[in-house]
């Protein structure tokens, strides 16, 4: 994987047919080049603050985007959201939940963390596809983050 | 009407001594009576011979009028009776029978006549102790009047002067009528003498008794002179004498005497005798002037002798006079405290009287027609008639009663007015006029009108001044309103008991001072104690068990001492030994600042504090059990949302899998692929779309269980609206005509009821897709406090057999190749509107449409 490449979306997926078709879609939208993927949440962590695996990458790698499931193993993802939302370093990235739940309780408490968007993976692939493509583009071409 | 004290009631000695001193004893007047009758026997012969024998019966005339001045009728009479008693014993010297019987005749009318003069006179005197005074000196005086002139009678009587010789020729002439009566009897008896026959000893006889009336005339004439007397004694001797004779000549003759009364011989004066009396008288009438003088001088001594006496008859009068006014002096003396002060006292007395008399009188008039006023506002029914029932006065109550016309009353008789006035009210009437006083406290009787009214009465006469009964009065009192409000206070009273009793409450009270008390007889059977029971306030606090006794002392002693009421739920032991729950409330009574009583009620709660203990005991037990339910709810309920929660995450992602990979399948190989293969991926795609559709659907339907309502007044015509505007999109709903009436308002949940709108609208749509012209109607209709909104459509409709299955989950009537769905979509709805309380139903025919109906409670807020 290229680590050291500025990283633009953080995928945090553990499902594999999910994360392969989410690069899929990603991919068919022309996005697939600077993606990280973390399998769980503490991956996920540790990416965005350089410790364990990627300690040797330097300073906190922000990406533009953070594409964040719920349901995942070891630390879940509103966790992941609580900790990233609770830190002043790390709060201005855009964080997108995509999660195959529509459990009100889930959405309340995303937008409560500070999620920045929430996304249903819809089952029908070609809705999946587009929901990828238009998020990817929305958020690493229109969006304009705060200078870092 | 006099205030004042009577003396005599207030004890006053003087009283009984004054009454015994007004009255003399009689026998004092009968004894001064004869005394008085005595003293002048002694003073006529004192006196001596009379010349006038209405001297003697004058002078008994003193003591008669004494007597009966003094004493009455009785002692005059005692006096008189006793004078002519004494005047026959005691004749006076030289009364002949005649004078003697005028004498008697005299005295006894004079002294009847005196005495019941005096009598009567002293009947009425006997009230008025000044007529009495004046009574007696009337007597006085003419006592000293008779006296005067009988002493002014006997001073000019004796033979003076010219009446003296008159007498003397009387004298003479007496002697010589008696010296030709003597002749007369001579010459008849010598007649008899010589012829001793019948008729001759007849004129001897006369002739005998005209000599003796002449002889006692010439003894009367010649009156009590000693002298005189002393020769009329010698002459009277004399004719005795030849009397005597006489009769023994008469007696000789016995041959007469078959005829002839012997007469005795007169007197047979000598020439000598008679020359000498002659003489002698004219002795006496030719005596000279010294010897007048003599007798003058005698004369006047007996004339101051009779004047003496006379003066000192009167000044014993006067004496006599003087003790009896001098006696009722010292009585009146004796009794004059008493008498001024009951002198005083009556004349208060009279003032105060005469003072009342006179407002009286001046307030009469007044009082008439207060009287009048006063009869007519009584509020009763009072009327005041005469003797003959005709009305005197009656009350405007009575008028209005028997419905009477208002004119003058007065006069009119009852019974002309009344005519069917029942007999046995005529009968009190006749009863009461005969003096008899009637009445009735209540009687009942029907009004004509057939209610029954209570009536108080009394039938009494009223009497006149002079007692007579003067007519009645009727009284009547209508006291319906009493009777009946007694009636009912009674039966308030027992129903108070009664509810007492079953409410096993009553009151009590006790004296702060004393403690003593009082008890209803609940509260004494409470206490399983006789009602009679004498109850006190330490007595009542010892029925409470230990525990309450220190709460209720306390709570005794501070509404005492600090007038602070009570209201205790506390155990008593029974006397009977039970164990009871009371409660008992206490007021204190305070008057002028002070606690003066303490009274409550007091029930037994003991059936109601069992109730409450096992209405505890069963909630505890229902709490734990709901308790222990919601719990296993709220477990369920926690499985239910982990079930859902891991529906809603981890039951997708295969079927995204699924239907991503098939369709990378068709994207990256679909030239490799045969025809038939690429239609197999396409099912398979449909197929997980399906599938995530119907999870999506169940778990919409499953979150409608768990959401919490939240009930507010709807305005269903916006709600209808905005779900029409958001299905609008849709080609289905965008062909139809909505046809919607105003729709009642209601309470719900909006966000709910949106989903039942949304969900029957767009199946409307659907079902009437098909239709040429598909219409949708929309509508309500409010009935108490529901509302009934439905949904119509021209749609397919359905068969009814099958309407049971319509709200099941899943339950279809038409394939899905005909009509999309999952069949959640009407179980959504019935599962809302059942949690609002409501109902659905559908009414359908195949090809004709359906109709659905859901109720919902109106809203309270209009």
């Amino acid at each position: 994987m290229n680590s050291n490449q500025a990283i633009e979306i953080l995928l945090v997926e553990d499902n594999p047919d999910d994360l392969d078709l989410t690069l899929r879609a990603l991919s068919k939208a022309r996005l697939s080049n600077s993606i990280h993927v973390a399998r769980d949440g503490e991956q996920a962590l540790d990416f965005i603050y350089r410790r364990n695996e990627y300690a040797a990458g330097g300073g906190p790698a922000n990406p533009k985007v953070i594409l964040l499931d719920l349901k995942l193993p070891k630390i879940d993802g509103l966790e992941v959201l609580r900790t990233l939302k609770g830190d002043a370093a790390t709060r201005t990235i855009p964080v997108v939940v995509l999660t195959s739940s529509k459990e009100q309780r889930d959405i309340v408490e995303s937008y409560n963390l500070g999620v920045n968007s929430y996304i249903v993976k819809p089952v029908d692939f070609e809705r999946f596809v587009d929901a990828v493509q238009n998020l990817g583009l929305y958020w690493l071409l229109l969006n304009q983050p705060p200078a870092s | 009407m006099s205030s004042l004290p009577h003396p005599k009631q207030a004890g006053q000695p003087g009283g009984a001594t004054l009454a015994a001193a007004r009255r003399r004893p009689p026998w004092q007047a009968y004894l001064l009576a004869l005394g008085c009758t005595g003293a002048t026997l002694l003073l006529r012969f004192a006196i001596g011979p009379l010349h006038y024998p209405a001297f003697g019966a004058a002078l008994f005339a003193f003591p008669i009028l004494l007597s009966a001045g003094i004493g009455g009728f009785g002692p005059g009479v005692a006096s008189t009776l006793a004078a002519v008693a004494l005047v026959l014993t005691f004749p006076a010297s030289g009364q002949t029978s005649p004078s003697i019987a005028f004498e008697i005749v005299t005295l006894l009318a004079a002294g009847l006549i005196v005495s019941s003069v005096a009598g009567r006179l002293k009947e009425h005197a006997a009230a008025n102790r000044r007529s009495r005074l004046l009574g007696g000196l009337f007597i006085a005086a003419a006592c000293a009047i008779v006296t005067a002139v009988a002493v002014f009678r006997s001073i000019e009587s004796p033979p003076t002067g010219a009446s003296q010789d008159r007498s003397i020729l009387r004298l003479v002439a007496a002697l010589h009528g008696l010296h030709q009566r003597s002749a007369a009897v001579e010459q008849d008896a010598s007649d008899f003498a010589h012829t001793p026959d019948a008729s001759h000893a007849a004129t001897l006889r006369a002739s005998l008794r005209e000599e003796q009336a002449s002889a006692d005339l010439l003894g009367e004439l010649l009156g009590p002179d000693p002298e005189r007397n002393a020769d009329l004694t010698a002459l009277r001797a004399a004719v005795n004498d030849e009397r005597r004779r006489l009769g023994s000549l008469l007696s000789a003759r016995p041959a007469a005497a078959a005829t002839a009364v012997p007469t005795p011989r007169p007197i047979e004066l000598q020439s000598g005798d008679l020359d000498d009396l002659i003489e002698r008288i004219e002795w006496m009438t030719l005596s000279d002037a010294e010897e007048r003088a003599s007798r003058a001088e005698d004369h006047n001594a007996f004339t101051r002798s009779v004047v003496l006496l006379g003066g000192g008859l009167a000044s014993c009068l006067l004496v006599m006079g003087v003790f009896v006014i001098g006696a009722d002096e010292a009585e009146r003396r004796h009794s004059e405290e008493g008498l001024r002060s009951e002198n005083e006292w009556l004349e208060n007395a009279v003032r105060e009287r005469t003072r009342e008399l006179l407002e009286t009188n001046r307030s009469l008039a007044a009082s008439e027609e207060r009287l009048q006023l006063f009869v007519r506002h009584v509020p009763a029914a009072l009327a005041m008639f005469d003797t003959e029932m005709r009305y005197l006065t009656a009350s405007t109550r009575w008028v209005e009663d028997h419905q009477m016309d208002a004119g003058p009353l007065r006069g009119r008789p009852h019974y002309d007015l009344f005519p069917d006035i029942p007999e046995a009210w005529k009968e009190i009437h006749r009863r009461a006029l005969a003096g008899e006083t009637l009445r009735s406290e209540r009687e009942q009787v029907r009004r004509p009108d057939g209610s029954v009214q209570w009536l108080r009465w009394e039938v009494l006469p009223w009497h006149e001044a002079d007692g007579r009964v003067g007519g009645i009065l009727i009284f009547r009192e209508d006291i319906t309103e009493r009777i009946e409000t007694e009636e009912s206070l009674r039966y308030h009273q027992q129903l108070l008991q009664e509810t007492g009793h079953i409410a096993k409450v009553g009151g009590w009270e006790f004296d702060a001072v004393t403690g003593k008390g009082g008890w209803t007889e609940e509260v004494a059977r409470i206490h399983d104690l006789d009602p009679a029971h004498p109850i006190n306030r330490d007595e009542g606090i010892d029925f409470y068990e230990p525990g309450s006794r220190a709460r209720i002392a306390e709570a005794v002693k501070r509404a005492v001492e600090q007038g602070v009421s009570y209201d205790l739920e506390l155990q008593i032991v029974s006397a009977s030994g039970v164990h009871k729950w009371v409660r008992t409330i206490g007021h204190p009574v305070v008057v002028d600042g002070r606690v003066v009583k303490v009274r409550g009620s007091f029930q037994d709660i003991t059936a109601q504090k069992r109730t409450e203990e096992e209405i505890r005991r069963l909630n505890a037990e229902l709490e734990s059990r709901v308790v222990r339910r919601t719990a296993e709810l709220e477990a369920a309920n926690r499985e239910l949302e982990a079930f859902s929660y891991s529906v809603s995450h981890d039951l997708r992602a295969p079927l995204r899998s699924v239907n991503g990979f098939a369709r990378v399948l068709l994207e990256d190989f679909a030239p490799t692929l045969p025809q038939e293969a690429r239609d197999c991926i396409a099912r398979i795609c449909n197929g997980a779309s399906r599938m995530g559709q119907l999870i999506d659907d169940l778990l919409a339907f499953s979150r409608l269980s768990r959401a919490p309502l939240t009930l507010q007044p709807i305005d269903m015509n916006a709600l209808v609206h905005s779900a029409l505007i958001e299905l609008q999109s849709g080609s289905d709903a965008a062909r139809a005509e909505v046809r919607f009436s105003a729709l009642h308002p209601c309470e719900g949940d909006p966000a709910l009821l949106k989903q039942v709108w949304t969900n029957l609208l767009s199946n409307a749509f659907k079902y009437s897709s098909r239709r040429d012209q598909p219409v949708v109607e929309i509508g309500s209709a409010a009935a108490e406090g529901t509302v009934e909104y439905f949904v119509r459509d021209n749609g397919t409709g359905f068969d009814m057999r099958y309407a049971h299955k319509l709200f099941g989950v899943f339950q279809r009537l038409h394939r899905a190749d005909e009509f999309e769905g999952t069949g959640v979509g009407l179980a959504i709805v019935q599962r809302i509107i059942h949690r609002h309380g409501g109902r659905v139903r559908a009414v359908a025919k195949p090809d004709q449409g359906a109709t659905f109906f859901f109720t919902l409670h109106q809203s309270h807020v209009s």
